[in-house]
C-alpha cells in the first residue's frame, strides 16, 4: 500500500512555566513539561480518509501542526507524500493544505473572491486557471452567490466553508482538517461533511481529519485513531473498533436533577462498567450513558437506584454501542 | 527563485493590503492619521527648529536641512516600523499559520507589506510638502535625481533586510511595538535627522557611520538640497552599498534562524 503520511515516533514536548508556591512564587517559576504528542506512529494510505479523535488537549492539533510543518517535533519525524517534515518543508507545502478551524484565518476585510485570489498567487496558480478554480471551489461550498461579499459579513458556517474552499484551491494531495465542524450548526456541519466526502470520493485526496465528535469520525472515516494524552490508544476501522465493545450493552437515560453521589452509586451496581453523564444544553436535564454487561437485572437495578435517590427518569433506551463507547471503555470517561 | 511568481505575489499583497486599508479607513481616520498628524508634527518640530536655529548658518538652510530628513524619516520609519509588526498582525488576525503553510516566499510577502506601508507614508509626505513650502519656505535645491534614487533605493534595501530580523523578533517577543519604540530613539539620535553629525562626540560619530540610515538621510539632503552628483558622494555611496550588503546578509540569516526558533517553540499560534 502506498502511504501519503507516515509518522515515526513523532513526539512533541512543550515547556511551560508554572507559578511556584510561597512569597516568591510569581518570580520563581517552575518549569513544567507537557507531552502533547507521545511516540506517535501512523501510516495513512493514499486517498484514505483518516480520523484522529480524542478530547480537547489530547494532541490532535499538535500532531496536525507538525505534519503541516508549522511546528518542529521534539523527537521522531514524519513524511508527507514522501517528503520529510523537517528537511523538506517547502516541497510539502506545495502539496498540502490545511483547515485549522475557527472563524479566523481569513482576511475579513476582503471578499471571499479576493481571499482566494491572494492564496492562488501564493500557490503560483496561473491567472486563468485560478479564476476557474475559484469559481469551482466557491460553487462546491455553495458560496458562489456571496463571492463578492466581505468575509466580515459572513456567518460562522460560511466562514468555515470558505476555509475549505481555500484549502482546495491548490488541488492538494494531502488535506489536513482540524475540527472542521467545530461550533457549526447541524446543517452547516452536515454540509461540511458532505464536501469532505465528495472530495475523497471524486479526487482521491488523502484527508487527515481531527474531531472530538465520535459520530463524525464513525460516519466519515475509513480508519480512526483514538488519541488521549498524546498517545494513540487504538487504531482501526470504526467497525473493528466497535468490536471492542460488542459484549457491552449501552443504556441511555434522560434524567432530571442527578447529583454526583448518585452517579457514584450507579457505578457500584454489579454489571455496570462505566457511567458518563453530560448536561443537555439549555435545560436542567442530563444524559446518562451506562455501559453494562447486559446480564441479569442490571437495567432494573439502575432505574431503582435513580428513583431511590429522587432522580426523575424521563426516558431510557438501550442503544447500539458506538465509537464513543469504545472511547469510554478505553479511557473511562467520554470524549467531551 | 521564480522572479515572475515573486512579482505577482508582491503586486497582489500590495494591492490587497491597500484595499484592506481603504476599507478600514473611515474619513475621520484618514483626516486624523494621514493629514493632521504628520502636518502637525512637521509644524511643531519645524517651529522649534526655526526658533532655535542661529549662528553662522541661516535659519532657512537649517529648516530645509531638517525638512528633507523629516520627510525621508517618515518614509524610512514606516518600513522599519511595519516590518516588526506585519507578521505579528497576521498572527493576531489568525492568518499567520495559513500563510506559513502556503509555499509563499515570506521575504517577498514581508517586502510587499512594508512597501504597502511606505505608500501610506508617501501620502503623508505629499500632504506635508505644501505646508513645508507655504509655511516654512521650504524648496528643494538643485535636485540630482540619480543620486537621490540610488541612495534612497540602497537605504530601502538595507531597511527591508533589517526588517526581516525585526519581523522574527516581533513574533518571539510578542510586543513588537515596544521593540520598535525602544529602537527608535537610538536610530533618531544616531542618524542625525535633526542635526549635523559634527554635533556628536567623535566616538559616537563612528557609531553613526555604521548605520545605513545616517547615509540615507545625508545622501537625501545632498541629492535634494545641494544637487550633488554620484561622483561627489561616491565615498558615502560606497559605504552605504557595503552596509546594505551587510544588512541583507544579517537580515536573511537572522530570519532563517528566528523562523526555525519560532517553529521549534511553537510561537506561531501563541500571542
Amino acid at each position: 500500500m502506498e502511504f501519503s503520511v507516515q509518522t515515526f515516533n513523532l513526539t512533541r514536548v512543550f515547556e511551560t512555566k508554572k507559578k511556584g508556591s510561597g512569597f516568591l512564587g510569581s518570580i520563581k517559576r517552575k518549569k513544567e513539561k507537557i507531552v502533547a504528542a507521545d511516540d506517535i506512529n501512523l501510516s495513512i494510505g493514499k486517498g484514505e480518509l483518516f480520523g484522529l479523535v480524542g478530547p480537547n488537549g489530547a494532541g490532535k492539533t499538535t500532531t496536525i501542526k507538525m505534519l503541516c510543518t508549522l511546528l518542529l517535533p521534539t523527537s521522531g519525524t514524519a513524511s508527507v507524500d514522501g517528503h520529510d517534515i523537517i528537511e523538506e518543508r517547502n516541497k510539502i507545502r506545495e502539496k498540502i493544505n490545511v483547515v485549522l478551524g475557527g472563524e479566523r484565518a481569513l482576511y475579513w476585510r476582503l471578499t471571499a473572491r479576493e481571499n482566494l485570489w491572494a492564496f492562488s498567487r501564493f500557490y503560483n496558480i496561473p491567472g486563468n486557471v485560478a479564476n476557474a478554480r475559484i469559481k469551482e471551489v466557491l460553487e462546491l461550498v455553495e458560496l458562489a452567490d456571496r463571492a463578492d461579499d466581505r468575509v466580515e459579513r459572513y456567518s460562522k458556517g460560511m466562514k468555515q466553508r470558505l476555509h475549505i474552499a481555500r484549502a482546495l484551491l491548490n488541488d492538494p494531495e494531502v488535506l489536513f482538517l482540524d475540527e472542521p465542524t467545530l461550533g457549526l450548526d447541524p446543517d452547516g456541519a452536515r454540509k461540511v461533511r458532505k464536501y469532505i466526502k465528495t472530495l475523497v470520493e471524486e479526487k482521491q485526496v488523502t484527508v487527515l481529519l481531527t474531531t472530538h465528535y465520535m459520530y463524525e469520525a464513525e460516519e466519515m472515516c475509513d480508519r480512526v485513531a483514538i488519541i488521549n494524552k498524546g498517545k494513540i490508544i487504538a487504531l482501526d476501522t470504526p467497525r473493528e473498533l466497535k468490536k471492542l465493545v460488542r459484549k457491552t450493552a449501552v443504556l441511555e437515560l434522560n434524567v432530571k436533577g442527578i447529583p454526583d453521589q448518585s452517579i457514584q452509586v450507579l457505578k457500584r451496581i454489579p454489571g455496570v462498567k462505566n457511567v458518563v453523564s453530560k448536561g443537555i444544553p439549555e435545560s436542567e436535564l442530563s444524559q446518562l450513558r451506562l455501559q453494562t454487561d447486559g446480564k441479569g437485572k442490571v437495567v432494573a437495578e439502575v432505574i431503582e437506584s435513580l428513583v431511590r435517590h429522587r432522580v426523575k427518569v424521563l426516558s431510557f433506551q438501550t442503544v447500539e454501542p458506538t465509537l464513543e463507547d469504545v472511547f469510554i471503555k478505553l479511557v473511562g470517561t467520554d470524549v467531551e | 527563485m521564480n522572479f515572475v511568481k515573486e512579482l505577482k505575489v508582491f503586486i497582489t499583497v500590495v494591492k490587497l493590503s491597500q484595499i484592506e486599508r481603504i476599507r478600514w479607513m473611515t474619513p475621520v481616520n484618514f483626516v486624523c492619521f494621514s493629514i493632521l498628524s504628520p502636518v502637525f508634527w512637521l509644524a511643531i518640530t519645524t517651529t522649534i527648529y526655526s526658533v532655535m536655529a542661529g549662528g553662522p548658518i541661516s535659519p532657512q538652510t537649517m529648516i530645509n536641512f531638517f525638512i528633507v530628513a523629516f520627510l525621508a524619516d517618515s518614509f524610512f520609519r514606516s518600513i522599519l516600523w511595519g516590518s516588526a509588526v506585519h507578521l505579528y498582525n497576521e498572527q493576531v488576525a489568525g492568518t499567520l499559520e495559513i500563510l506559513y503553510v502556503s509555499p509563499v516566499n515570506l521575504y517577498t510577502w514581508m517586502i510587499a507589506k512594508s512597501f504597502s506601508g511606505a505608500i501610506d507614508a508617501l501620502t503623508s509626505i505629499a500632504i506635508s510638502l505644501p505646508l513645508a513650502y507655504f509655511a516654512f519656505g521650504f524648496t528643494f535645491g538643485a535636485i540630482n535625481g540619480l543620486t537621490a534614487i540610488l541612495s534612497i533605493s540602497l537605504t530601502l534595501v538595507s531597511l527591508y533586510s533589517i526588517g526581516f530580523a525585526f519581523a522574527g523578533i516581533g513574533l518571539i517577543i510578542k510586543q513588537p511595538w515596544a521593540f520598535s519604540n525602544t529602537i527608535q530613539p537610538y536610530v533618531f539620535l544616531l542618524s542625525c535627522i535633526y542635526y549635523p553629525i559634527t554635533i556628536l562626540p567623535s566616538w559616537l560619530q563612528n557609531v553613526s557611520r555604521a548605520l545605513p540610515t545616517y547615509y540615507g538621510y545625508k545622501l537625501a539632503r545632498d541629492a535634494l538640497l545641494y544637487g550633488k552628483g554620484i561622483t561627489d558622494v561616491s565615498g558615502d555611496l560606497l559605504y552605504l552599498t557595503l552596509l546594505t550588503l551587510i544588512c541583507v546578509f544579517i537580515g536573511l540569516l537572522s530570519f532563517k534562524y528566528l523562523d526555525r526558533l519560532i517553529r521549534k517553540h511553537g510561537f506561531l499560534s501563541t500571542f
